[in-house]
């Protein structure tokens, strides 16, 4: 919705980021972009770095070296204010959810929307009910969060995430923790909301069908060698791929044994 | 947002159907004043209405939620809205949202209403309960003191000499600055009276006396209510709320030996300790008034001090420190388990150990003035 149709420049641009924890290098030489409406995911083994690289673009943690873009502004040249307001730009779905917990259901939708517009309060009512209509859990408004289930925490963190219709929603793992069904449902909860709204998503998973499921693209991280080892589409990867990393990866053989067979 | 909205609204047809071409940008910011707008539109015919949404550059959330809101007035009318074209992106927002789900009400929880009676009937039954609950648990703390003593073995020591640290050593520079002031502001005010009678020399008495046996013990145990009760708290209540109490329990460990009795420990050696420096320093900043301001010698001060007070008023003191200790660390270790889930819980049982300690703590001195009072 938000895109303009005939802008076919990147939504999101990430070029030779260095990131890491103080003297830490964790993962270097990233560079890649993400076009309008694309879903791409950052996937890798664990510890590889994926959740670090994701904290690098939505600006909590500053790059080592490099630059990160949101539609052409560079996140951390900013100054605090302009880095809000590019903030604004997309909604974040954290792994655990980060709802409030504190607040219902209804006041964690209804937050950013009060925060951020002038609309009267039977407005944002409204606004929250089809939010949370969107991920079916209209009718929840009231519950504690405590009261929800992990499933309900998850969609209820996509429905606050897309609270102000954000042109990008990041997600950290959006289906961790989850049984196959309640996962499956979510993953493509995200793929329909995002074609409907013309959302471009970029999330963090490991998990085999939630790539399958969400990806138009994928980029594989590995640890050792501390930067990205692929990039493709997910049956390319899976099924064309010299790597032996990523065809262990994607098609969940050892790695010792794709190795030995290469070797 | 301006006053100029970034859409334009155009209607033509009959009584029968009224056409509502919309062009430009429906955002969330505009959504009120666009469903204004539409209703204003609306209000010019009875018929039905039919929107051509084909030119709208930028749709979002904002504007389904105004043509729900129209919807709904319409609806009351008995009149129909319809969508008569629109780009394939609003059609796709369009289709996710369910209109008809939206436009039932939404079922209220029946709100409960108490009575003033009913409310405070509800507090003092939860008072009670929670007397109860706290008499329990210094009951399970003093086993738990029971056990230790038994085996000493399986005390955590390592747990107790970290406690110890945090609630006497790093509570040393706190206790000196109020145990000094409290010393000087007595003095001062005792001096005012005894002056006038040329009985400056009583100070030290005075001083002494209300050190010793209320201000030292009190005054330490307000600052370890406030310092080490509300960190106990909010260490268990933390960790109530990430499941790690539970995690202990379901390994068959006993949370009071390895939770609550490490602290307790450390706090029933460390207050008595702080006290009696308390004590000290509160008797120096009385002597820095003596002798600074009302020309008393040291020696005569200190010997003063010695003739006025017995072995008892220190000790009645000490006695009150060891009570205090085993509330205060009874009572936050207690507030951290009612921990519920979340960080507002744990904001709220934080504060609810300082100020039962800090109740306790008083109630208790006043028990202990009575009791010794009649006793000596």
């Amino acid at each position: 919705m938000s895109a303009a149709p005939h802008d076919d420049s990147p939504i999101i641009e990430v070029c030779d980021l260095v990131a890491g924890y103080g003297e830490t290098v964790v993962l270097e030489d990233i560079t890649f972009t993400v076009a309008r409406g694309e879903r791409l995911l950052i996937c890798g083994g664990s510890g590889c770095g994926k959740t670090t690289v994701l904290r690098h673009i939505i600006g909590l943690a500053r790059p080592l070296a490099g630059s990160v873009r949101i539609e052409g502004e560079d996140i951390w040249a900013a100054d605090e204010l302009t880095r809000r307001h590019i903030q604004r730009k997309f909604g974040v779905s954290f792994q655990s959810g980060a709802l409030f917990g504190s607040l219902t259901l209804g006041e964690n939708v209804a937050l950013p929307i009060a925060e951020y517009t002038t609309l009267p309060a039977t407005m944002i009512a409204s606004l929250v009910r089809m939010k949370l209509g969107l991920v079916s859990l209209d009718g929840f408004q009231d519950f504690m969060i405590a009261e929800l289930s992990g499933g309900m925490k998850k969609r209820a963190a996509l429905a606050r995430a897309i609270a102000l219709d954000p042109r990008i929603v990041f997600f950290d793992e959006p289906s961790a923790g989850l049984d196959p069904v309640t996962s499956v449902e979510l993953d493509e909860l995200i793929v329909q909301i995002s074609r409907s709204l013309q959302m471009t998503i970029v999330a963090v998973s490991h998990e085999l069908a939630s790539i399958f499921t969400i990806a138009d693209r994928v980029i594989m991280l590995d640890g050792k060698a501390k930067t990205i080892i692929a990039t493709g589409r997910p049956a390319e990867l899976r099924d064309t791929h010299p790597d032996p990393r990523v065809h262990a990866f994607f098609n969940r053989t050892p790695l010792e044994q794709v190795v030995g067979q290469s070797a | 947002m301006s006053n100029q909205p970034p859409y334009e609204i155009e209607t033509d047809g009959s009584d029968g159907e009224v056409r509502v071409h919309i062009r430009g940008r429906v955002d969330v910011q505009c959504a009120q004043h666009f469903l204004d707008d539409l209703v204003r539109a609306a209000a010019g015919s009875a018929g039905d209405i039919a929107l051509d949404l084909s030119s709208v550059e930028y749709f979002d959330s904002g504007g389904s939620v105004a043509l729900l809101g129209l919807q709904q007035k319409l609806t009351g009318s008995g009149r129909a809205l319809r969508v008569e074209a629109a780009t394939a992106e609003i059609e796709g927002l369009l289709r996710l949202i369910d209109f008809e789900a939206l436009a039932r009400p939404l079922t209220q929880g029946e709100a409960v209403v108490e009575s003033v009676p009913e409310r405070i009937g509800q507090a003092t039954l939860d008072m009670l309960a929670d007397a109860r609950e706290l008499v329990a648990f210094i009951g399970e703390v003093i086993l738990g003191l029971r056990d230790a003593l038994l085996h000493p073995a399986q005390v955590r020591w390592l747990d107790t000499w970290s406690y110890m640290h945090r609630t006497g050593i790093a509570a040393l520079p706190i206790v000196s600055l109020i145990s000094f002031l409290m010393g000087l502001i007595t003095a001062f005010q005792a001096a005012v009276q005894l002056r006038q009678f040329g009985a400056d020399i009583y100070i030290a008495d005075l001083v002494g006396l209300s050190i010793t046996r209320e201000l030292g013990p009190l005054m330490t145990a307000i600052i370890a209510a406030g310092r080490s009760g509300a960190a106990f708290a909010a260490e268990i209540g933390t960790m109530k709320v990430s499941e790690e109490v539970d995690a202990l329990t379901t390994m068959g460990l006993d949370r009071t030996r390895f939770l609550v009795t490490p602290k307790v420990l450390a706090l029933l050696f460390m207050l008595p300790c702080l006290t009696l420096y308390a004590d000290v320093v509160g008797i120096l900043g009385g002597l820095a008034v003596a002798s600074g301001g009302f020309d008393i010698p040291i020696v005569v001060y200190l010997r003063q001090t010695a003739f006025a007070m017995s072995a008892w008023d220190v000790f009645s003191g000490l006695l009150k420190s060891v009570a205090f200790a085993l509330l205060i660390a009874g009572v936050g270790c207690l507030r951290g388990f009612q921990a519920q889930t979340g960080a507002a819980s744990v904001g709220r049982i934080t504060t609810s150990a300082i100020v039962a300690g800090i109740f306790l703590i008083i109630v208790t001195d006043a028990i202990f003035t009575v009791l010794f009072h009649y006793w000596a």
